[in-house]
């Protein structure tokens, strides 16, 4: 078991996000004082109910968002738009379907100027590490979901990031595959030990992965608690401390939906 | 319940018989229409002409002057048409009585079979010149060898004008390129020196002029004094059918020709009504055309001739073509 | 399955035949075999004389792709940058509805007058009629770029202008090509009626069926119809086949 080394990689401070909406000009209020921090190395889950803003948060810390008031840093600096050091992994894979597996992954490699074959033999290497080996020149059109994802995430691997953002990644996946992701997921954080915060619908899925278990409030969100997992990876699900922890935070939830009724 | 079914059947026979009122109503009026408004002696007669073109003056000045009236002939416009081709086409379509078109298309089709129609009088004759190019040195036609040189069209009377011409100068075909512009480009591409020379009926030479395009290096007079220009033709089933009417036709084009032939200020005038073209552009582009009714055989024999030799017209016999083709006799003096 | 695409043109032409054969298609309508025969007096003896198929096809073939390479070059980019960015989009736009509606051949008259009869005013039209839909194709397929990819590209940190040439261009490529087809018919159509009225070197396939015209020889016109469309539909074959071979990730 692994915990974070070092301060707080990410931290935010009464972060709040309010869309407005040009046409009807009703305000849609998202995020509403979130408090959250996150060490390097870590591995935390946000759950929330349906809509409740996970994903804004997600987009927040990627930089794909910018926050209507309160802090948001990164390693001590503000966030001020997309970069390779926040990577994003999307539930859609986003991969793009012009490129080649090999091209996928090696397209934030070209941006660092590498030569062709720098880029595919490291390119290869994360193709390795993901368990995609030999599957280069297949476009992503022949892939299947599951393949599709972890292309994604090698591809986002290969600008070696200091924090993965998840957003619900293994959401549109069957139940094996979204399983044997699971344990794959798993597996690299412990290989690597990168930063990882992943969104999830599913509570049964944050206690699987998460050292940290963030849950959010309906929308306006804002972090009502934050629960610890020290359980021992790699986990089991038929564990007594596994089921209560998980009764504990589908509890909050239940609660949380409740509450508007 | 039996009260209203007799009511709603009542009503509906109503409606049934304010329905065949109406459509008779309508097929009778459709029919009064269709023969009421010419009056009781006038023949429809359905003409084609070319648009804008100054040589069919004696059209436009019949029906002005109501020559085709006083002949008790209501003549109708079957088509205006961008080019002898498509009248042709209409006549082998059976669209039109009479037309006034170029000897060039009549004795194409005739030739090739595709249209049936007469010669029945002529329009006009002359009327066309070889221009050059403003900054073109040459006096002479015989300096136009090695020169591109643009026709109206393959086989047409200018062809046929521009071959003369080069005969006569002792220049041969070979020595000088000949290509195929539309009039209205002929005019751009000579100011811009694109062509060297062209060959156009008027009033194109005029205009040339007039624009500072072009000058005029020779008339059709000096090379082909009096060459047979536009006709009127009849569609051969319609003459078999209406000979009478043809011939008063004939009578009012004559009429309407020798006005313009003792008028030319008034027909001048006439032309730039006629075609919108500038008055001083109309006058001035009159008084090079030569308004005559009588065909010449002799002449067309010529033309049919070399229209055979380049393949234009089937027939070898050009003499045979040619009186097959003409149909003097509704013109004033034959039997 | 295949057999299928042959019979109906052989069906159509079999009818053809019958019906001009037995005069029902009126006068001036040639039977397949005279136009077989057209066909041949086109290449052997040229329309007019001397001036064979071939010369009219080259020179027709140069006017086509000059103007319809002017229409990509202008076209694309400026559909990419309008994609892109939808002030330059908006400040443009006006003037493309106002000049889109308007048929290529109605500029003829003026391109003569502004370019005279050579390459330069053909050119012109045809670039015209290629123009607008290489360039509203285009400008779709831009705007039809997910946008899930380019935030995907942001955060693999990719730039403005890397985004532009690594995620909208290739994205918009379907978008495209399609624009190119539509593109390159239009042109074809406008070529011909641009040669109507005159050509400066004598030599064009609307140049070689207006003498056919003039001169009353239905078998060579048809023939040069055949002609043009037979080469219209090589040249739509061979982008198709271009298309395929960008487009294999589909």
């Amino acid at each position: 078991m692994k915990t974070g080394q070092g301060g707080p990689v990410l931290s935010m401070h009464d972060l709040s996000k309010t869309f407005i909406e040009k046409k009807s000009g009703e305000d849609l209020e998202v995020l509403r004082g979130v408090d959250v921090e996150i060490q390097a190395g870590s591995l935390t889950c946000v759950v929330g109910p349906s809509g409740c803003g996970k994903t804004t948060l997600l987009r927040l810390i990627g930089g794909l968002e910018s926050p209507t008031s309160g802090e948001l840093r990164f390693e001590g600096r503000p966030v001020t738009g997309p970069g390779p050091e926040r990577g994003m992994v999307f539930q859609e894979y986003a991969l793009f379907p012009w490129r080649t597996v090999c091209k996928n992954v090696s397209f934030g490699l070209e941006l660092e100027g590498m030569t062709r074959e720098e880029a595919r033999r490291k390119a290869d290497d994360y193709l390795e590490t993901v368990g995609l080996s030999g599957h280069d020149d297949l476009y992503p059109r022949e892939l299947s979901g599951g393949m599709k994802q972890r292309v994604a995430i090698a591809r986002t691997l290969a600008v070696e990031p200091k924090i993965l953002l998840m957003d619900e990644p293994f959401a549109s996946l069957d139940a094996q595959t979204r399983n044997v992701m699971q344990e794959f997921l798993v597996g690299l954080w412990r290989r690597t030990g990168t930063t990882i915060v992943f969104v999830t619908h599913s509570v049964d899925e944050a206690v699987y992965l998460g050292q940290d278990v963030i849950g959010l409030s309906r929308r306006p969100a804002k972090v009502v608690k934050r629960f610890e997992n020290t359980l021992p990876y790699p986990r089991n699900r038929t564990d007594m401390g596994f089921i209560e922890l998980r009764a504990k935070i589908l509890d909050y939830l239940t609660g949380e939906m409740e509450v508007e009724s | 319940m039996r009260t209203r079914t007799a009511r709603a059947s009542q009503a509906s026979r109503r409606h049934l018989v304010v329905c065949v009122a109406l459509i008779i109503g309508l097929c009778a009026s459709l029919a009064l229409a269709g023969c009421g408004t010419s009056a009781k002696t006038s023949k429809v007669v359905k003409v084609g002409y070319l648009r804008n073109d100054l040589h069919e003056l004696a059209y436009y000045v019949a029906s002005q002057k109501g020559y085709y009236k006083d002949q008790g002939l209501d003549v109708r416009e079957g088509g205006v048409f961008n080019a002898g081709p498509e009248e042709m086409s209409a006549f082998s379509a059976g669209q039109l009585d009479i037309g006034f078109v170029g000897t060039a298309p009549v004795m194409t089709f005739a030739g090739q079979g595709m249209a049936d129609v007469k010669i029945v009088a002529q329009a006009n004759m002359g009327g066309s010149s070889i221009i050059v190019r403003p900054g073109l040195d040459a006096p002479d036609v015989a300096a136009l060898k090695g020169r591109t040189i643009a026709i109206p069209g393959n086989a047409t009377v200018q062809d046929f004008l521009l071959r003369m011409a080069l005969e006569k100068a002792g220049v041969d075909q070979s020595e000088v390129r000949i290509i195929v512009v539309k009039p209205p480009e002929m005019l751009p591409a000579l100011a811009s020196g694109q062509i060297d020379a062209a060959v156009a009926w008027e009033p194109y030479p005029t205009m040339a002029v007039a624009q500072g395009s072009g000058r005029v290096l020779e008339t059709s007079e000096k090379i082909w004094p009096h060459h047979p220009c536009c006709m009127v033709i009849a569609d051969a089933k319609f003459l078999d059918e209406n000979p009478d009417v043809v011939k008063r036709f004939v009578a009012a084009h004559v009429k309407a020709t020798q006005y313009i032939q003792k008028n030319q200020l008034e027909a001048g005038d006439m032309a730039h009504l006629f075609t919108g073209q500038d008055t001083a552009v109309a006058r001035a582009a009159i008084k090079s055309i030569e308004f005559g009714f009588r065909p010449d055989i002799k002449k067309l024999e010529q033309y049919a001739t070399f229209m055979s030799q380049a393949g234009v017209i089937k027939d070898k016999n050009a003499g045979a073509f040619v009186r097959g083709l003409v149909d003097s006799s509704f013109l004033p003096g034959s039997p | 399955m295949k057999k299928w695409k042959i019979i109906s043109p052989l069906v159509a032409i079999g009818l053809w035949w019958l019906l001009a054969g037995l005069g029902l298609l009126g006068k001036g309508t040639p039977t397949p075999l005279a136009v077989v025969k057209g066909f041949g007096h086109l290449v052997m003896t040229g329309l007019p004389p001397g001036y064979h198929l071939q010369g009219h096809l080259a020179a027709s073939l140069v006017r086509v792709f000059t103007g319809f390479g002017i229409a990509l070059v202008v076209g694309v980019p400026l559909g990419i940058l309008m994609g892109y960015s939808s002030a330059l989009e908006t400040a443009v736009d006006p003037l493309v509805e106002v000049v889109r509606p308007v048929p290529p051949l109605a500029w003829l008259p003026l391109a003569v007058i502004w370019f005279g009869i050579g390459l330069a005013s053909s050119a012109f039209i045809i670039a015209l009629g290629a123009f607008f839909p290489i360039v509203l194709n285009t400008v779709s397929g831009v705007k039809s770029v997910d946008p899930r990819l380019v935030e995907a590209a942001q955060t693999l940190g990719a730039r403005d202008r890397t985004i532009l040439a690594r995620v909208l261009v290739p994205g918009a490529m379907p978008s495209i090509i399609t624009g190119v087809r539509i593109g390159m018919g239009i042109a074809w159509m406008s070529l011909i009626a641009a040669e109507l009225l005159g050509v400066r070197n004598g030599y064009g396939l609307g140049y070689m069926i207006m003498t056919a015209r003039d001169l009353a020889r239905n078998d060579l016109l048809v023939a040069g119809i055949v002609v043009i469309g037979f080469v219209a539909f090589l040249v739509d074959w061979f982008i198709r086949l271009l298309e395929k071979r960008l487009l294999r990730w589909r």
